[in-house]
Formats: structure tokens, sequence, C-alpha cells
């Protein structure tokens, strides 16, 4: 376990634990098992999975951003391209899904645009995509750049693989995690992505143990029943007193036309009835 | 904008709605000022454009 200072933040070391990570992972990509789709391709040797991405980190967005919780904000929040999930209603797709998109990412040039932000006032810095898990390589050099004392946040789909949890435990201080979907049929139809719920689940109830967790679940419209019930039940029973994030501005965005059910947004019935469930459950939601 | 430089322009993206709502992704400090000046009853708004030291952590915030 890392240590922590007096305010119960991991500061001991990390940027060298990082650091020693980082060769590591860039070794794993001969055989990439980084998310739970467990791919085992080269990627350096420029073979790709699921994700698309070959060994090389691009970024598409990097930018201090106050639309985060606000225990988080403002953030530098800092967006590599490519995902290893296929969300139709992606607010991203087109750089989510192009993991060639954006611009090259250079750790030690990012790094010094971070602590200029911290400088200015974030107060966090948060690293997601697309899909951060994908990329881990360059997101261990990034860190091993990164003050102990900065607040690192992991922007995550939470479909990471157990080997990509060795290697970011410790480093940060607070897992944005989405649960998205309450069913593999949701998950599979929506984002193509098979035994979602069981991946997820491993997943939160390990960032819990790991760090500070907050949890997010974009309402669909539509989706009320099949998909923030079950995910709100099962919060409210396996991680009672986690921090809950419930969004209701779904953006009919990329390729949501695609499905009669996502067109148009969640309507003001469906978000109060959302917002009613989750005081029904006691869930511990912020804003 | 060139490949050695590692920032990109800074974007926000708006979303207007038929009822007149508006939806923010990408919400830079700057944006949410202007967001804020527009709607000065958008409490929540005004407490995103305020400088950093000035924030508070939101706790329980119901909407209805």
């Amino acid at each position: 376990m890392p240590a922590v200072d007096l305010f119960g933040r991991k500061v001991a070391q990390r940027a060298k634990v990082a650091g020693e990570r980082a060769p590591l992972a860039q070794v794993m990509l001969a055989d990439c098992r980084l998310c739970a789709h467990d791919c085992g391709v080269d990627r350096l040797a420029g073979e790709t999975g699921l994700c698309h991405a070959d060994a090389t980190a691009r970024f598409f967005s990097a930018q201090v951003e106050v639309a985060d919780e606000f225990g988080l904000i403002p953030t530098f929040a800092v967006a590599l391209s490519g995902c290893d999930l296929r969300c139709d209603f992606c607010i991203t797709g087109a750089s989510s899904w192009d993991p060639r998109a954006g611009l090259g990412f250079d750790p030690a040039a990012m790094a010094i645009q971070a602590n200029r932000a911290l400088q200015g006032g974030a107060q966090t810095i948060m690293i997601l995509g697309g899909e951060p898990t994908i990329h881990l390589p360059s997101v261990l050099k990034f860190v091993s750049q990164l003050p102990d004392t900065a607040r690192l946040v992991w922007k995550t789909n939470a479909h990471g693989s157990g080997q990509a949890r060795e290697l970011i435990e410790g480093l940060f201080d607070i897992h944005l995690a989405d649960f998205k979907f309450g069913n593999n049929a949701c998950a599979q139809r929506l984002a193509k992505v098979p035994d979602y719920v069981r991946v997820v689940r491993e997943n939160l109830l390990w960032a819990a143990r790991d760090g500070e967790l907050i949890v997010r679940h974009l309402l669909m419209p539509n989706h009320l029943d099949c998909c923030w019930r079950p995910v709100a039940e099962w919060l409210a029973a396996e991680l009672p007193g986690i921090k809950v994030s419930l969004r209701t501005g779904f953006w009919p965005a990329w390729k949501t036309a695609r499905h009669r059910d996502l067109r148009g947004g969640v309507s003001p019935e469906e978000s109060r009835n959302a917002f009613r469930l989750a005081r029904e459950l006691h869930l511990n939601l912020i804003t | 904008m060139n490949e050695k430089s590692p920032m990109v322009e800074q974007t926000s993206e708006l979303l207007i709605l038929d009822d007149g709502s508006i939806l923010a992704h990408n919400l830079t400090p700057a944006m949410a000022e202007l967001l804020a000046d527009l709607d000065p009853n958008d409490a929540a708004m005004r407490e995103r454009a305020k400088p950093p030291d000035k924030l508070v952590e939101g706790n329980l915030t119901i909407r209805s």
C-alpha cells in the first residue's frame, strides 16, 4: 500500500513508481491484455485489437475544464484518443473511436502544461479518453513527471483488465468510473461489449479499495428500468456510501440515430424518477 | 496548432434543445462564465464559473 499524507492522500514516490512501471507496461503491449477484451495482439509490431490502437498514444483535448464533479474542478483534463468500447452515443465518438485522432502525446511536454494548470488554480489532473487504459505506457510516463502532491483522477470506462489494475494500483487519488449499462444485452447492443456487467463490477469493487471512487451513470432515455435501476440497486447493496454522480444531460450524439430508444433526450419525468430511485436507495449523490 | 505543441485549442461544445435548455460538453471556465451570465438563475453554472479558490465541494443535490 502506498504511504499517505495527513489528508489520506497518496503521495509517497508516486512518480518514481509510475516511472518504474512504464517500461513494464510498454512490454505488455507485445501481448496486449490491458482491457477486458483480452485481445492478445502484438501492438509493438503494429497489430491492433478491438480498440484499433497501435503502440503510440495521441490526444484530442487538453485543457482546464469545469464540467466535472465539484470536488474535482477546475481540472486539467487530458483526453487520449481511442477506446476499447464502441458506445454509439459517445459524445466524443470521432476521436474516441479513432486512436489516430488528435496530436501525438508527449508525456514530458504535457506534464509541463499540467503543472502550469496546477499553478493557475487547477485542483486536479484528470486522465481520460477515449479510454486511457489502452495507453497505459504513455499514461505512466506522464504520471512519472507529475508532482507527487498533485491530485490525480483516473477517468475510466471500468473495462480494464487485472493486468491494468496492477499497473495503476496506488497511483490515482480518485477513480471516476462509468457504470453505463445495467445489463449485458444493452451493453452488447449499444457498445458492442460482452460480459460488461461482471467486468465493471469487478473493477468498481477494486477501485473502491484502491482510492476514492466516484461512480458515474449517464441516464439514457428509455433505459431507467433496464440500466439505471440495476446499477443503482447494485451500488446500494455492494458499495453503500460510495459517491454516485447521476448525469441526466444525455446528448444524442454520434451514432445514436441507429437506436430508436436513444433518439431525443431524457425526459423531465425520467429524470425525476431516476433521482427518486436514488433517494429511495439512499445513494450518496454528488454533483 | 502543430505536432510540436502539446496543446490543442480550447473548445467547448453546446447543444441547445427544443425547450431552450443548453447542454455543455468540455466546459471551460470561460464558457461557464458566459453561460452563467446568460442565465443568472442557473446556480450550478454560477458555481462552476467561480474562481478556483471560491469553489466548494457539492454535496447531495437532488434535481426534481
